[in-house]
């Protein structure tokens, strides 16, 4: 034991200060960095890019002063949707006479206090629709650092303490990578890479990028066309790569998630705004109508069904584990089978869309252009249980997080929970 | 293992009583690895390493970062105002007359400054509305545009019609933003005093609008028709250049927009033709040699030359328009210049895709027009 902590002792000594500081640092962040919680969502339309939460039981009646547990104004409007890791709300803003200040906030989930705010100035082009703003994309999160990503392609890594660990301005690398109505990918992560798909007119590409340093990894070129999909990323339960699947114009894609490689593609008139998604081993992509596919073990896509007619305008599907619900631009919701595409009950819920829906406790909670969240009952065929009109309006999608739904408008960002 | 203890936590202690102060020789190591980012994620690696050491930055060590920003490209200007803003928040005892003296040099980076107004003013309202109004001749554009926000929305409280002209005839001369100087312009017509808006940004509205020429399938964007290789040189005063059109309609010599902000709408010369090219052509007589800024909004695919240096291209169709939507550098020799706009039409279905239409401004690099001799 003597020889040991004379080891122990030179050791210690024979570093600088710093060094030992560090040393003792690293130690005690072992013991800080958070797990992964149940109640975490991490991205866009949240675990797996699914739009649901099957363990919450949000209030199906939503009230404008019941079921409001708080709500706090925003430096900056956006409609990109909020994430939420652990006890806390992340959620960018872009804000200034020309967009180009891009804001990352950080709320306690639970008080909606601020925790902490970081600011940007945007390196890319920051025109977009009147609707529309810099901060379009929806961050996303491993649980331990924040990744957040503007319409002007700037992209950024912060801690959970809002410490930025690295940054990088693609459209100043592709100065004419931009949309000048909005771009609104949000950025989904694959092991160590952040993957982007920056797909407009100018310079079009998709790139990985290592999520510890910003560095790119890989990048390849897409087609010259505007697209505000997100991608999705199918991890590998066996010997296949874990894959990307992204939407364009004319085609449907499947990428290795490590190199960017084509794995399979597929021609065909697709809609360019919504997302895939991965529902109860079938994939659903926006390509001639909705085609479901199950991915082979060579990554590949084998068509499974095709509905011309399975058409969502602006929100992207959502699924439990035997229905897809799709909402068009009138603002009809329509229910299908999702083993075999067939369309089910119907219901109106009114108003127009951009948000996507989100799904919890047998409830669709839907939140439109006009202000109003609407709320169906999935399983008494769509019938609207509850409509709520809030100032403001809602182009953002909300995130799930126990028993609450957490959606912003330009102004504010609320939680909706039963009040305590 | 006592003795190691005790090590450890006298060593944890301190860190967490007196912090990391950073050793002036790592800031400014780590501060020059950030400067050294580029593009396509270029020293990113070793620029991360580097920024863990400035996310331990004080408050009193602001004053340095700040003047980083000075010598930092656009992506190092963000790392560094990042650390700025954890040094802020780690703890109290913000620098403020450091800062101050930071703003106060005119020299320092427009940004920077911005970022520095902010810090002082941030809880101090009071303090901010007495600055802005000083920043109306600022060096730094973000900081003048405060300044002319406050005074076209003060002006327009003024009741004398008389002062309340001369107020928003101040606040043009020194507006640069495309917007402010629509909303004197606009507000000044309201007390029946017109200004040629057009002018006063520094719209060309004089053209000759040559063609028309194929563009099915999007190709004429890459093709050099006749009036491309004959227009995009140095125009000669004793060479006269006509060109028929090998499409459908025909050369337009002479059309004059009376739209404020120079907009030619070609649908209306050309009875919205699809699959088409024009080369809209205008002559520029500078008084010196000098280098200007040409500033475009265009909503169909586009190429503009000055004399014969090609200055700005975009393949692009029907994703909105706006004034000062993409700009280049050019060079303007003394005399007679020549500016050719190659503006192509596709036959896109969309209703929102119809528009066929173009604008460009010279100006300088803050945004001031710079005019023709023929037109000032």
């Amino acid at each position: 034991m003597t020889i040991f902590n004379s080891t122990i002792k030179q050791f210690l000594m024979s570093y600088s200060n710093r060094t030992m500081i560090r040393f003792l640092f690293l130690l005690s962040t072992i013991f800080l960095v958070p797990s992964l919680s149940a109640s975490d969502w991490l991205q866009f339309r949240g675990p797996n890019g699914s739009s649901r939460n099957a363990d919450s039981n949000c209030p199906p009646v939503i009230d404008a002063e019941q079921t409001i547990a708080w709500k706090k104004d925003l430096p900056g409007k956006g409609p990109s949707g909020p994430i939420v890791v652990g006890d806390r709300v992340y959620l960018t803003c872009s804000g200034g006479d020309k967009q180009d200040q891009l804001y990352t906030i950080c709320f306690d989930k639970n008080s909606g206090e601020k925790v902490w705010q970081r600011r940007l100035w945007a390196t890319g082009r920051c025109f977009c629709h009147p609707l529309s703003a810099n901060a379009a994309p929806t961050p996303t999160s491993d649980g331990e650092h924040i990744y957040v990503f503007f319409s002007s392609n700037d992209l950024a890594c912060y801690d959970l303490d809002g410490n930025l660990k690295w940054f990088r301005g693609l459209a100043y690398d592709h100065p004419r990578a931009g949309h000048d109505t909005g771009m609104s990918s949000s950025p989904v992560l694959c092991n160590n890479l952040v993957i982007v798909q920056v797909e407009n007119q100018g310079d079009s590409f998709a790139a990985g990028i290592n999520k510890q340093t910003g560095e790119t990894i890989w990048e390849v070129k897409r087609d010259a066309e505007a697209s505000w999909s997100s991608p999705l990323v199918i991890k590998s339960d066996g010997d296949r790569p874990d894959v990307v699947l992204m939407v364009s114009q004319a085609r449907v894609s499947c990428l290795n998630a490590a190199s960017g490689e084509t794995i399979w593609e597929k021609e065909g008139p697709c809609n360019p705004i919504v997302s895939p998604i991965l529902a109860n081993q079938l994939i659903l992509l926006p390509i001639n109508g909705t085609t479901a596919y199950q991915i082979g073990s060579d990554g590949s896509l084998n068509e499974i069904w095709n509905s011309p007619q399975m058409r969502p305008t602006n929100a992207s599907y959502v699924c439990d584990d035997t229905t897809i619900y799709t909402l068009d631009r009138t603002g009809v919701v329509t229910a299908s089978e999702l083993q075999t595409g067939k369309r089910g009950w119907k219901a109106r819920v009114g108003g127009s869309y951009w948000s996507t829906p989100v799904l919890a406790g047998g409830y669709l909670f839907f939140f439109n252009q006009d202000g109003e969240a609407n709320v169906v009952d999935t399983k008494d065929e769509g019938k609207v249980v509850s409509t709520c009109k809030f100032e403001g309006s809602f182009l953002a999608s909300p995130a799930i997080s126990d028993d609450a739904i957490f959606i912003r408008t330009d102004e504010q960002l609320m939680k909706i929970a039963e009040k305590p | 293992m006592k003795n190691y203890k005790a090590v450890a936590i006298a060593l944890a202690s301190a860190y967490l009583l007196y912090g990391t102060n950073i050793h002036a020789d790592d800031m400014d190591d780590a501060i020059r690895v950030i400067q050294s980012v580029e593009k396509f994620g270029e020293g990113n690696a070793e620029a991360t390493k580097a920024m863990q050491t400035l996310n331990q930055a004080k408050p009193s060590d602001v004053p340095k970062l700040l003047d980083a920003i000075n010598d930092s490209n656009p992506l190092a200007k963000n790392w560094i105002r990042s650390a700025i803003e954890s040094a802020l928040a780690s703890e109290a005892g913000k620098p403020e007359s450091e800062i101050k003296t930071y703003f106060e040099n005119k020299q320092n980076d427009p940004l920077g400054r911005l970022l520095a107004f902010e810090l002082l003013t941030e809880s101090n309202d009071e303090l901010a509305q007495k600055m802005i109004p000083t920043f109306v001749e600022d060096p730094s554009l973000p900081l003048r545009r405060l300044a002319i926000a406050h005074f076209i929305e003060s002006g327009k409280a003024i009741e004398d019609k008389s002062e309340a002209i001369k107020i928003m005839q101040d606040t043009l001369v020194h507006a640069r933003d495309v917007d402010q100087v629509q909303a004197i312009v606009e507000h000044l017509g309201t007390l029946d005093t017109e200004i040629d808006l057009a002018k006063q940004l520094g719209f060309i509205t004089r053209w000759t609008i040559v063609g028309t020429y194929d563009n099915t399938g999007e190709k004429g964007f890459a093709t050099e028709y006749k009036p491309e290789k004959a227009l995009t040189e140095i125009p000669d005063p004793n060479k006269t250049v006509s060109f028929e059109s090998e499409f459908a309609g025909k050369t337009i010599e002479t059309h004059t927009t009376t739209e404020s902000t120079g907009v030619v709408d070609v649908n209306k010369l050309y009875d919205n033709l699809k699959n088409a090219i024009v080369y809209a052509v205008a002559e520029f007589n500078s008084d010196t040699d000098q280098e200007v800024d040409i500033r475009i909004g265009c909503i169909n695919g586009h190429k503009v030359w000055v004399n014969d240096q090609l200055v700005i291209e975009n393949d692009i169709y029907h994703v909105g328009m706006q004034p000062d939507q993409f700009a280049g550098r050019a060079k303007l020799k003394k005399g007679i210049n020549r500016i050719v706009f190659k503006v192509c039409q596709n036959d896109d279905k969309a209703p929102w895709a119809q528009n066929w239409m173009y604008q460009l401004r010279v100006c300088d690099e803050t945004g001031k027009a710079i005019l023709s001799t023929d037109r000032k």
